[in-house]
């Protein structure tokens, strides 16, 4: 039997995915061993053209991380898409348009207005510049950002920013034990952070805030909810997975494993329990605490924005 | 005569660019451009966002230098905020830094770079590093990966993982590092200097030797002779963790040295119609074009600079090493581009001597990790070296401690026309007489492979496309595109 | 300026135990409601969760309305309270994602005021008329 091929490649990420990837140490040299890895730029010289030649559904598996931003991503997207049996979004700006997706706050025309001041011509050392520059503009910036599922059909997902090992881990054996993921599986838990927290023991059920305390308004205790103390974390909303790795650092979640089973707006989510969390409901008690929260949309959106609801800041005026 | 090479995506780095190459009417190498199409925005969405929210923000633009971002971004803070970090935060964050940059040294030199010189194959089958485990080096860079893992892991007990570091506060760190944890940390910096030193000796016995290294080693056309800058501290020596940024003449002269906060008076950036990444150049000296020699602002930054600007190191085995390779490549400075690989192995053994004093020092776990800070919000400037080059954040926060602007400078922006300086000597040493040699692929991409570029960073805030797959075009003298392979 | 012939879509979340009847009421009385306004019957004002919200706007709602019981008079006891906290709250995010604050309109009614429904539905048509249609992406 034949081993499964595997390719691993990005649109508009940081590299956060690859190191992911290559974390998982000794089970990833186990790994390569019972896989064919035909497409992996960071680590290896294959081609786009020897993607390109291959026969349609060729790759058993394909992990994708990083957003669509471009039309370039899009195109890359829908031939990786072409190419594999299943396509595993890795990563949040896979899953749910990442960090990248705050840029939805602005639009295109905001932000080429923002940007670069016209070019000059450079004085270039041998003679004119070749004719062909102008061929090859630079590629279009889609109006928004999009996650991947937004564009092409997702076989899987393995969250978060990046994500944690087991996941992954989980995602790969997957793939080398035969039983390829289809359906939308999430390779992550189903519930909230909150059940697997370090912490949950030090939350009470009737935990009430009056306002929430910014990072440099004190120091906290390592030991206790965050919420119980005042600060922000976005853990109820949040989707667990991730072995709680910065509430073991001592700060609070911000939501990068995207919502629990079933919910499609994380941001949504976020505001439902943080409403709940909000001790007094007069006018004046309810403003100060609100105001405790200086960007509500840049926080509780933080990783999720293109695939939220509303998908970005909505316009009065045309693009 | 013109034929056109293609290479479609240029790999083994971290992003994607696409090179192209300019033939004249007589199939000479009339100009090479490396162009970054990268896109992300950041400059745009920070604004609005909490101040303190920028560490673990800024930190997305690269997923290979987050601890990098995560540091200059809460340097920047401190400073807007008026804090001051208390000894054992600064142990901890130099700490965890110093991890990151040995661990994040040996993975160029493991996945990206190293693979070029230890493959014995020619074909692309093997000249990568899942091939090369099965090769005759195949223990050695089994060790090497797992003493990387390990220094990786290390980040649990400081910066909270090294794929996310999220312990920066301004005026501080989330949480201290305990005694208990002392003696794994001081065994995994210890195992570090043996690993960084593994890897010299592996450079020593199969690299610099090679015919392939040692040509291109000597190739004048992939000697630039350029201004190098760095971080140096009080005495002059290398410190990238802090420090204030030095500039040093193709010749080795000191020619400027000022505070990171003052970056915009010395240096600008170059907008150029082909390319997003915009190479900057020093003020002072002169946009010439893309030249070298003490007439061109043109500078780098980088392992290579960096050893070129400092008078020596402060740890002992880097100290030796640096001097063996001044004494190899003909003095301080040394404009040999394929020093870089070198000068990055001693970075790694530096960093890793470096974990071993800190992890010795009384301060790392004492348990007062945070200060108070003395004001709502200001203008601050954070820098540190990336293990790739200097990298600047200024931030404008205002008095709710919210971020008004960001601006930010990164490590290969710096190399910007440097990258296209060394890619072009390296096609004009391949293509002769429109005749292109099969590895013209291979050996153009070694010319930029040498710098680590990493595109995210260099496009973090290029306001207009976003990835195109890395290829390799040949234009004939008319500027026409002739075949892509 | 007021667009006067805008019609305006209206998604209105009407409890059941108040403002539901008021509807029901103000029809039988033949009192003007906007033609533009679909209703949502709910149990309660709290039952409305933010995401029905920013669902009804992202399909195509220029105005989200929720009705529910006088504070003190609420079925669940409290259930009003929730809606008010999560209300403000999400006016406080909508501001960021483009979204008027004025869109969105809590208000309290009591059992069957026909002429409250009408008056209030009324003055949320006045204020999208000024406020335009909410364009998307």
């Amino acid at each position: 039997m034949s081993k499964p091929k595997l390719a691993m490649t990005w649109l508009s990420g940081c590299g956060g995915c690859e190191e992911s990837i290559l974390d998982l140490g000794r089970d990833l040299t186990g790994l390569l061993e019972q896989v064919c890895v035909v497409y992996w730029p960071v680590a290896l010289d294959a081609r786009r053209e020897d993607l390109g030649r291959m026969a349609d559904g060729e790759i058993t598996a394909c992990l994708v991380n990083g957003a669509v931003r471009t039309e370039e991503d899009l195109e890359t997207a829908r031939l990786l898409r072409r190419k594999s049996r299943v396509v595993l979004a890795h990563g949040s700006c896979a899953h749910l348009g990442g960090v990248y997706g705050l840029a939805n706050l602005s639009s295109v025309r905001e932000i080429l207005d923002r940007s670069y001041p016209t070019p000059s011509v450079s004085t270039e050392r041998g003679g004119a510049p070749a004719a062909g520059e102008a061929e090859h503009p630079l590629p279009k910036l889609l109006e928004r950002v999009f996650s991947l599922d937004q564009v092409v059909k997702v076989d899987a997902v393995i969250p978060g920013c990046p994500p944690a090992s087991n996941g992954i881990r989980d995602a790969l054996s997957a793939v080398v034990g035969g039983r390829l993921p289809t359906g939308g599986e999430v390779f992550a838990e189903t519930r909230a952070l909150c059940d697997t927290c370090p912490r949950r023991e030090t939350r009470r059920k009737d935990t009430r805030v009056r306002r929430f305390k910014r990072f440099h308004e004190g120091s906290w205790d390592p030991e206790v909810c965050f919420l119980e103390q005042g600060l922000l974390c976005l853990g109820p909303a949040t989707r667990g997975g991730c072995e709680a790795r910065c509430i073991r650092a001592n700060v609070p979640c911000r939501g990068c494993y995207g919502p629990v089973e079933g919910v499609r707006d994380a941001g949504g989510a976020v505001i439902g329990f943080v409403a709940s969390l909000l001790e007094d409901a007069a006018p004046e008690a309810l403003e100060s605490a609100v105001a405790s929260l200086p960007d509500p949309a840049g926080l509780f959106y933080r990783y999720s924005l293109p695939s939220s609801l509303l998908g970005g800041r909505l316009r009065k005026e045309d693009p | 005569m013109s034929r056109i090479i293609s290479i479609d995506p240029v790999t083994r780095l971290e992003g994607a660019g696409r090179i192209e190459i300019a033939l004249d009417a007589s199939g000479e190498v009339s100009h090479a451009r490396f162009r970054v199409v990268d896109f992300k925005g950041f400059e745009t969405f920070c604004r609005g966002r909490a101040a303190e929210e920028m560490p673990t923000l800024t930190q997305k633009i690269c997923g290979v230098c987050p601890t990098a971002h995560h540091i200059a971004s809460v340097k920047a803070l401190d400073r807007a905020f008026g804090a001051v970090p208390p000894p054992a935060a600064e142990a901890v964050r130099e700490l965890a830094y110093q991890g990151f940059l040995f661990e994040d040294h040996l993975l160029h030199f493991l996945v990206m770079g190293g693979p070029d010189f230890l493959a014995t194959e020619g074909a692309k089958t093997g000249r990568n590093l899942p091939g090369l485990l099965n090769g005759p080096y195949g223990s050695v860079l089994r060790q090497l990966l797992e003493v990387r893992a390990r220094v990786r892991d290390l980040a649990t007990l400081t910066s909270g993982s090294a794929l996310y570091p999220v312990f920066g506060i301004p005026g501080g760190v989330s949480r201290a590092v305990r005694e208990e944890d002392r003696e794994r940390i001081q065994g995994i910096a210890e195992e570090a200097v043996d690993a960084a030193q593994a890897a010299l000796e592996l450079f020593h016995e199969r690299i610099l030797p090679s015919p392939l290294y040692s040509n291109l080693l000597a190739a004048p056309h992939l000697s630039q002779r350029l201004f190098s800058m760095g971080l140096v501290d009080g005495e002059g020596r290398l410190s990238p963790y802090d420090g204030q940024v030095r500039v040093v003449s193709p010749e080795g002269n000191r020619f400027a040295q000022f505070e990171a906060a003052a970056f915009e008076a010395h240096l600008e950036e170059r907008v150029e119609p082909w390319t997003y990444m915009k190479p900057v150049f020093l003020k002072r000296v002169g946009w010439q074009g893309y030249t070298d020699g003490p007439e061109s602002g043109i500078y780098r930054v980088g392992p290579l600079a960096r050893l070129n600007v400092a008078e020596g190191l402060p740890t002992p085995l880097a100290q030796a090493e640096t001097e063996r390779m001044f004494d190899r490549l003909g003095g301080r400075p040394a404009h040999q581009t394929m020093g870089y690989h070198w000068a990055r192995l001693i970075e790694a053994l530096y960093a890793a001597e470096r974990m071993q004093e800190l992890a010795w020092e009384e301060r790392l776990t004492r348990p007062d990790i945070r200060n108070p800070i003395a004001q709502g919000g200001g203008e601050g400037t954070g820098v540190c070296e990336a293990p790739r080059g200097t990298l600047f954040h200024q931030y404008v926060i205002d008095q709710d401690g919210i971020v008004e602007s960001a601006n930010l400078l990164v490590a290969t922006q710096h190399n910007g026309a440097a990258i296209c300086m060394s890619v072009e000597g390296a096609a004009r040493s391949l293509i002769r007489r429109g005749v292109i040699p099969e590895n013209v692929e291979n050996l153009v991409e070694m010319a930029f492979r040498a710098y680590d570029p990493c595109l995210a960073c260099a496009a973090h805030r290029i306001e207009a496309s976003g990835r195109v797959p890395s290829r390799i075009r040949i234009l004939d003298h008319r500027g026409e595109t002739l075949y892509s392979l | 300026m007021r667009m006067t012939d805008f019609e305006p879509r209206i998604i209105g979340f009407l409890c059941r135990w108040c403002a539901y009847e008021g509807a029901d009421e103000a029809g039988r009385k033949r009192l003007e409601v906007p033609p533009g306004l679909r209703t949502v019957r709910v149990l309660c004002s709290g039952r409305v969760d933010p995401r029905h919200v920013l669902e009804a706007f992202a399909a195509g709602a220029d105005g989200v309305l929720i009705l529910g019981c006088r504070i003190g008079e609420c079925h669940y006891r409290d259930g009003n309270v929730q809606a008010l906290k999560r209300v403000v709250l999400l006016q406080h995010v909508m501001d960021s994602l483009g979204i008027e604050p004025e869109r969105l309109v809590l208000a309290w009614v009591a059992a069957g005021e026909a002429e409250r429904f009408a008056d209030v539905t009324a003055e949320m048509v006045q204020t999208l008329q000024t406020l335009g249609p909410l364009r998307r992406v």
